[in-house]
């Protein structure tokens, strides 16, 4: 893994298209910009993490699927 | 073509029906076709069914059923993968994951299921959407609404 260290208002340019830019710093928190070519996508990792653990969730409630039969939603 | 189901047994279903998620879902990336099936007459839930993988399906809804005005935007590069030209030919899907706690079930909103019913393609999307959770309470809102 490179490692660099950036100041506020510093950028970092990857592949001459990615553009990250050091917005601000903040008790802890860094908020960083990003321009990107529209067809890179960009999401917080632990996102993508959470949407696995869930979808291996979901597949484990088989046994509570009859419940659901009774359900009516009103909207 | 027959196919063993998880929770119908074995059942027929014919090759076109078949939904081919090219990237797989997030934490199942080896599971690339999938069926949709009723999970009853009149219900509005539907079992999206593995048919590489018997034990693997997940409960599912249209997100109408859930709340209201639930808007995202679909990327180019989905569009493209999904060759989406009209969005009459599309069907959302949020997965449920339902608790033993049956009042604590949720609904998975931040990643919803993009179907192009017309050339059967699938992809999970992922919307860093502050307003959508990934465990969004789908009993509370019932209640909230008929109040």
């Amino acid at each position: 893994m490179l490692v660099l260290s950036r100041k506020l208002n510093e950028k970092i340019i990857i592949d001459d298209q990615i553009e990250i830019t050091v917005v601000g710093i903040e008790n802890g928190k860094v908020q960083l910009g990003i321009e990107a070519p529209k067809e890179i996508e960009i999401m917080r990792k632990e996102l993508l993490e959470d949407v696995k653990e869930e979808n291996q969730k979901a597949v484990k409630n088989k046994k509570l699927l009859d419940q659901l039969n009774n359900i009516k939603f009103n909207l | 073509m027959e196919v063993m189901t998880r929770d119908f047994g074995k059942i027929e279903i014919d090759k076109s029906d078949i939904i081919s998620f090219n990237s797989g879902l997030p934490g199942f990336e080896n599971l690339k076709e999938f069926i949709l099936l009723p999970l009853a007459e009149e219900s509005p839930f539907i079992i999206m069914q593995s048919v590489e993988d018997p034990d693997i399906a997940f409960v599912t809804v249209e997100p109408g059923n859930l709340i209201q005005n639930y808007e995202f935007e679909i990327s180019d590069k989905t569009e493209k993968k999904l060759k989406i030209e009209s969005v009459s030919n599309l069907l959302i899907l949020n997965i449920i994951t339902l608790k033993d706690d049956f009042k604590n079930s949720t609904a998975n909103l931040s990643a919803p299921i993009v179907i192009n019913l017309e050339e059967k393609l699938g992809q999970q999307v992922i919307l860093d959407d502050q307003r959508y959770q990934v465990q969004y309470k789908i009993f509370a809102a019932v209640e909230e609404v008929a109040e």
